[in-house]
């Protein structure tokens, strides 16, 4: 999907719903080779569920077909979201394609927040809420970055 | 993006759903074609008068236990349906999509809106509470109570298959009443799986009934006795001159939603980014088979010079037909898709019809639907894509017919007065709305105009589940409509007790 391509409701929710569960599993495997940071990656695999859950909730409770839910999301930037982990990673390099990873999701989920303002408040602060969320991961990461 | 499975694999042997049980139909079979890809997703019956009258004895046969069922337990029924229905959320999409096309989004807005309407009949126990007050006269008190009549007939259109029934259906057995849906044979199989529901959710045997068909069924429940109300969503002729007369005819009560032409004023101070999202959804969404739909969008020149008007005009028209031209058009089970097919070949050759009355009356047709672009390999035997004209003037056949398709005429009005004349001289008035920052054009629009539901800066009016569908004019017969408390009392009679005790 390309930047100028003006995306459904439905076809963010796919993506995001993807994003949280590529997510958890991303996280599932770095804890299953990373004996250090172990805990960390299972509470973030954990978290990205619920985000899905949450999401996916919000969006089913509040669609209704008196919304402009066709014509919401443009100029989108859905680049990097696809994490493919290297066998020999190592923490560091794990630590870092994490933080790159959050960035991006964060920076997405604030985007969509922005332009869903038009459907319901539930919506905007669904995506606002699982940001944040994924905003505080950088935090995290980037002091395990430092430690590692 | 990938294709969302399909929750039909074969296609189906619908049959009616009477006391409980799925029933073969006696009739004959008629094929359900999903709109989008061409192929035979179901089967339905025409169902005979006789299988009427089963349903209804079915429902009679109900009835005196359904309504002795404290309200409490009959909410615990809808509280279950409620659940369900979350439960079968995708599943429950998905078949409107296939059935009538829609897109994905537009499906589960629909599923949403029916679910609201089992949310609010759940408070059953406090919605149906009469009043009363005490010494009218030295000891003696009056009260209302709300009872039940027994057994009602829901008549619904092809283009919200699974909502529609629900504006009334919930309501219904909420308040005591046993029910005969009569689904639209193009879209019959929301109904059929939602019945399916109603016997998980644990409604007894006769209470929701399902009998599938065209005119004979109509008929039959009109005809019959024993049926005490009817409610219609479909065309303004079948609506007035059918149902709404034949109801009057045999004394039973009636809701009767007929067609509509629906007009959007888009004044000089709108925001125009978000008028034409709005005009886009409101025009373009269910392909335009949508009641709420706007078909008119006028746009005024109140208090602008010539120039300033012209520049406005040219501005939001521009904008509009490029916003439009870059919908996607496609199968709605592809999320990418932002509209869908319209229901069949023979509405698309009247939508057709439409547009070539268009040109040959002399307005501008800026966007050409006939020839659509279609994303993935599909038939293009239904798709149509969104059509804009300009230079429409209100007596036009266009501005004036209900063409219930992609098509949206852009009409000029120097004032706001020249624009609600426009509204008021058609004969229909559903709903309407208009695009202004103007607390004053607002609230003035509102007072004024004579359509049942009014959006201000909201392109498709549709009243929430506990207000009332409303309409006016040529797109409503009765005096109660569906929805909310006047639900409630369409569904009850008041009875009126003055007790003395000596």
């Amino acid at each position: 999907m390309g930047q100028d391509l003006a995306l459904t409701t439905s076809a963010i929710m796919s993506l995001v719903e993807k994003l949280e569960e590529d997510s958890a599993a991303f996280y599932e495997k770095l804890a299953s080779r990373l004996e250090e940071g172990r805990g960390v990656f299972l509470e973030f695999a954990e978290e990205s569920r619920k985000n899905k859950i949450h999401l996916v909730r919000t969006y089913q409770e509040t669609i209704s077909d008196a919304l402009e839910a066709t014509f919401s999301f443009q100029g989108l930037d859905l680049s990097g979201l696809e994490v493919a982990m290297p066998e020999d990673i190592s923490l560091q390099e794990a630590l870092e394609m994490a933080r790159s990873l959050e960035q991006k999701a964060s920076s997405l989920y604030a985007r969509i927040a922005e332009q869903s303002q038009s459907l319901l408040a539930t919506i905007p602060r669904a995506f606002l809420r699982v940001a944040r969320k994924r905003e505080a991961r950088i935090e995290t990461l980037q002091e395990m970055l430092e430690r590692a | 993006m990938a294709l969302l499975e399909e929750p039909i694999k074969q296609p189906l042997e619908l049959k009616n759903f009477i006391g409980g049980e799925m029933v073969r139909s006696r009739g004959e079979m008629q094929d359900v074609i999903n709109p989008a890809t061409g192929k035979l997703v179901a089967r339905v019956p025409i169902s005979t008068r006789e299988e009427v009258e089963q349903a209804i004895e079915a429902a009679k046969e109900a009835y005196p236990e359904w309504r002795a069922t404290p309200p409490l337990a009959r909410a615990r029924c809808l509280f279950r349906l409620k659940e369900l229905l979350e439960a079968h959320f995708e599943e429950l999409s998905r078949i409107q999509t296939m059935e009538h096309g829609k897109t994905i989004d537009e499906a589960r807005g629909e599923t949403r809106r029916g679910i609201e309407n089992v949310e609010v009949a759940t408070g059953i126990p406090t919605l149906m509470m009469g009043y009363n007050l005490e010494d009218i006269a030295s000891g003696i008190d009056e009260y209302v109570i709300r009872q039940p009549l027994g057994v009602f007939g829901i008549i619904s259109p092809f283009n919200f298959p699974l909502m529609i029934p629900l504006w009334f259906a919930p309501y219904a057995v909420a308040t005591g009443n046993c029910i005969i849906i009569k689904p639209s044979p193009e879209t019959p199989i929301s109904q059929v799986k939602l019945a399916e529901l109603t016997e998980e959710a644990g409604f007894p045997p006769g209470v929701w009934n399902v009998v599938h068909g065209e005119r004979e069924v109509v008929s039959a429940m009109l005809d019959h006795p024993d049926i005490k109300g009817v409610c219609f969503v479909g065309s303004t002729p079948v609506a007035r001159d059918v149902i709404y007369k034949r109801c009057g005819e045999t004394g039973k009560r009636v809701i009767a939603q007929g067609g509509a032409k629906n007009f959007a004023l888009i004044m000089p101070d709108a925001s125009l980014d978000d008028t034409v999202a709005a005009c886009l959804t409101s025009c373009f969404g269910n392909a335009g088979q949508r009641c709420l739909a706007i078909a008119n969008v006028v746009v005024v020149g109140e208090g602008l010079s010539q120039a300033e008007f012209d520049d406005f005009y040219r501005r939001f028209v521009d904008a509009f037909v490029a916003a439009a031209s870059k919908i996607r058009i496609g199968y709605g089970l592809d999320d990418t898709v932002q509209m869908g097919p319209v229901r069949s070949p023979t509405r698309k050759e009247k939508i057709i019809a439409y547009i070539e009355k268009g040109i040959t009356e002399g307005a501008t047709l800026r966007l050409d639907g006939r020839k659509p672009t279609i994303v993935g390999d599909y038939p293009d035997t239904c798709f149509l894509g969104p059509t804009i004209f300009e230079d429409v003037t209100p007596d036009m056949t266009i501005a004036r017919e209900e063409i219930f398709g992609p098509v949206a005429t852009v009409i000029k009005a120097g004032s706001f007065n020249e624009a609600l004349d426009m509204i008021h001289s058609n004969p229909f008035g559903n709903a309407t709305s208009i695009f202004t920052r103007s607390g004053r054009w607002a609230r003035e629009f509102q007072y004024r105009v004579q359509c049942g539901n009014v959006g201000i800066n909201v392109g498709i009016a549709a009243p929430i589940a506990f207000f009332p569908f409303s309409g006016m004019k040529e797109s409503f017969f009765g005096i109660l409509h569906g929805q909310g408390m006047e639900a409630i009392r369409f569904f009850t009679e008041s009875k009126v007790v003055i007790q003395r005790w000596f």
